[in-house]
């Protein structure tokens, strides 16, 4: 009994002297790094006042602040209309420059210009080691705009099955944060601040990428960002898709036909049922969508694929009512490209163009939709989706859907037939 | 028979007999009888002998007189042209004779010389007129019962949910449709008894149950026609045609029945013109440019009237669609 309680009293001050432990950590390196961390304010300049809050910190050649993209993407777009502040943390403002950006892993540099004071910081040192599950990361940052704020938190490893990396953080990282540093007990940059799902759940871009971007800064500063950007979301689409078209797609028995599965690490699939008593026909859905989109402007995303297969076989309808059932519920009249976010207006976007055929193909006829639109600000990058419906029997029938956003002419066309090829009757 | 020849010869009378007008209008041809000698004007005016509360009519139109021993008829010139037994005369002076129809603006008369002889009394046709009742009665439940299985059998074909009768019949009671016909025929129906005086609202029920019959069959049809071939837009064009020529002919048909001939036709074409016009307005507002727009329509395989393409020929469908929207982006 006084074994147990000597165990316990250790274990107790065990404990209680690694929080105090942590706490000094924190509290260290957050008094050695703050003056490295500033608020970002999108200042709109008509009104003078914010249009975005982040944060950034210090990094690479002196005058460099880097960023979120997703904080000042609306200045890659209107130059003119907004400029970029960076507050210190004794409240002096530094207006910056836009300088590079990475749209697909959401950074961005800025600098101060040359005639401005210099920033009253030191770069924050990339660092060079590879991170273990459960160490700690301290995130810091502006978080809700009400001062700059120390988050203890671990690193648990890169967000599995994901198109780009990311980095889980196990810790409260809030709006307003995005763009703030994530160090290492070193003092080392490991990640940036990129988003949050709640829950003590954050996200961080592994720090090699704003590695990247930084060696990408002297060619980046000769071109437009509007352009670098496209560029950058072609390459992307072009690397995501020119793998997922050469691999053999996995498929699955769905009810009388085979259909793609899960086709890239990447894709999850979803399934739901009719299970109503009084039911006059059997339903079933699959949803199968990629786990990452790209935030390009305003709440705009792109980069996206998504498809889904609804199957409906009659109990007691007849073919009128089973057609009327696939128009209404899963075929061309819920159509609505479901996962083509449609906030984007006619200034970025062309209209869609659309066109309709009966096609043979999987042993079935097949009534085909395929509709596309251009992003204007970049050439060579659509929108693309497909539905097909079987026509050929009147007591079943398949809907199938797919949506590929952000994607070139040549591999919307080949994801497109590859995909119709995929599903095929059993019989 | 002689007589009769007789009486149309005005110059054989003399001009001391007295002659009959007798005014109405189309739908109480018979309204007024009114004895005259002399000179008899005919107008809207005051000062007329015969007034007419028509202002379609000249303050004076028409003047019987006697010249020689005869009845003559002096057409005035007006805006509306004035009709001899159904046929348009010019102004100018013409022989009386007994028993020609007169027509201006919207009255009618007729005149006689008070020695024409008077039809035989006719019987009141009282069981006709009830069975002519009754009739009325018939095609309109006959209608109404047609109409609401015709909207009961449609709502029933497109229906894939679970039946519950009760709820399909008060669906097809309270239908669009149906509200829509009962409205228009109780419109019109008092419209007629004000204009024309008469209960007209089974006319207009049957009229406007019969465009809804031809709306359901246009949009079946050149719903299929559209879906199965490849004259998808001919189709739809079709579609809008025919609603412009059925709403044309309702609109005639209603003006025709309360408002008698003149110038429906004109009315009823410019009316569906201006309706076609905001029903094709109102397609084009509602149109969303950044919405995909295509046929949605899905149906049995029965209704496939062409060969389906292959795999192959559909890449040049995918060629389109990228061409059209790259002219777009320029």
């Amino acid at each position: 009994m006084i074994l147990y309680r000597q165990l316990l009293f250790l274990l107790t001050l065990g404990l209680f002297s690694a929080v105090i432990m942590a706490g000094e950590f924190s509290e260290k390196l957050f008094a050695q790094h703050r003056s490295s961390v500033f608020q970002i304010r999108l200042m709109e300049v008509s009104t003078q006042q914010r249009a975005a809050l982040g944060s950034g910190f210090c990094v690479g050649p002196t005058g460099f602040i880097a960023t979120n993209y997703h904080v000042i993407s609306e200045s890659v777009y209107e130059k003119s209309r907004y400029r970029i502040v960076a507050i210190d943390d004794f409240g002096g403002e530094h207006v910056m420059r836009l300088r590079a950006v990475d749209v697909i892993h959401d950074l961005a540099l800025l600098e101060l210009p040359e005639s401005a004071d210099s920033l009253p910081c030191h770069a924050l040192p990339l660092a060079t080691r590879q991170l273990h599950q459960g160490e700690a990361v301290l995130s810091l940052g502006n978080p809700l705009d009400i001062g700059m704020m120390v988050v203890e938190g671990q690193y648990n490893g890169l967000v599995r099955d994901a198109r780009f990396d990311q980095m889980i953080f196990s810790g409260n990282i809030n709006a307003g944060m995005s763009g703030g540093p994530a160090i290492d007990r070193n003092g080392e940059l490991v990640g940036i601040n990129v988003a949050s799902r709640g829950n003590g759940i954050g996200y961080l871009v592994p720090a090699a990428f704003l590695g990247h971007l930084l060696e990408d800064l002297p060619v980046q500063r000769q071109r437009n960002l509007v352009e670098v950007v496209g560029a950058q979301l072609l390459a992307e689409q072009d690397r995501f898709y020119s793998a997922l078209l050469l691999q053999e797609w996995k498929t699955q028995d769905f009810f009388d036909l085979r259909v793609p599965d899960a086709i890239d690490s990447t894709i999850k699939c979803w399934g739901d049922s009719n299970d109503r008593k009084d039911r006059r026909y059997e339903s079933s859905r699959i949803e199968c969508s990629g786990s990452n989109s790209i935030y390009v402007l305003n709440n705009k995303y792109t980069g996206s694929i998504e498809y889904l297969y609804g199957w409906i076989e009659s109990l007691d309808l007849n073919r009128f009512q089973l057609y009327s059932q696939v128009e209404d519920t899963n075929g061309f009249g819920s159509y609505s490209f479901a996962d083509t976010d449609n906030s984007w207006n006619k200034d970025e976007v062309t209209p869609f163009s659309c066109k309709t055929s009966f096609v043979e193909s999987g042993r079935g006829t097949w009534r085909l939709v395929y509709c596309a639109r251009g992003y204007r600000d970049f050439p060579g990058l659509y929108d693309a989706g497909l539905l097909m419906v079987s026509v050929d029997h009147n007591d079943k029938n398949l809907s199938a859907e797919m949506t590929a956003t952000g994607i070139s002419k040549d591999h919307a066309k080949k994801l497109t037939e590859q995909f119709i090829r995929s599903v095929t009757w059993k019989n | 028979m002689e007589e009769l020849i007789s009486e149309k010869t005005g110059s054989e009378k003399t001009g001391s007999e007295k002659i009959v007008i007798v005014v109405g209008n189309r739908h109480n041809p018979h309204a007024h009888h009114i004895k005259l000698e002399g000179t008899v004007r005919i107008g809207r005016a005051l000062s007329s002998d015969v007034i007419l509360s028509d202002e379609h009519v000249e303050p004076l139109q028409l003047v019987i007189y006697q010249q020689e021993g005869a009845y003559k008829v002096q057409v005035m010139s007006g805006v509306n042209p004035v009709l001899r037994n159904g046929e348009e005369v010019p102004a100018g002076i013409y022989d009386f004779v007994s028993g020609d129809e007169w027509s201006m603006g919207r009255t009618a008369l007729q005149a006689f010389y008070e020695s024409h002889v008077a039809e035989p009394t006719e019987r009141l046709p009282m069981k006709e007129y009830r069975g002519g009742m009754l009739a009325q009665i018939g095609v309109f439940v006959a209608t109404l019962l047609t109409l609401l299985c015709v909207i009961l059998l449609v709502n029933w074909m497109g229906d894939y949910e679970p039946l519950q009768w009760n709820k399909k019949i008060a669906a097809t009671l309270t239908d669009t449709n149906i509200v829509l016909v009962f409205m228009w025929a109780t419109l019109w129906g008092v419209i007629g008894r004000v204009v024309a005086g008469r209960n007209q609202f089974i006319i207009h029920f049957v009229l406007a149950s019969l465009f809804v019959f031809a709306d359901i069959l246009n949009i079946t049809i050149t719903g299929y026609l559209s879906y199965g071939t490849r004259y998808d837009l001919v189709w739809d064009a079709v579609y809008y045609i025919v609603i412009a020529v059925s709403v044309t002919l309702l609109l005639y048909s209603a003006f025709f029945y309360t408002f008698g001939f003149r110038r429906t036709k004109m009315i009823a074409l410019m009316a569906s013109i201006l309706f076609s016009g905001f029903y094709y307005v109102d397609s084009i507002l509602e149109d969303n440019e950044l919405e995909p727009s295509f046929n949605y329509l899905l149906k049995p395989p029965f209704a496939i009237l062409v060969e389906p393409q292959s795999l192959e020929q559909f890449r040049v469908t995918l060629d389109e669609v990228f061409a059209e929207v790259d002219e777009f982006a320029q």
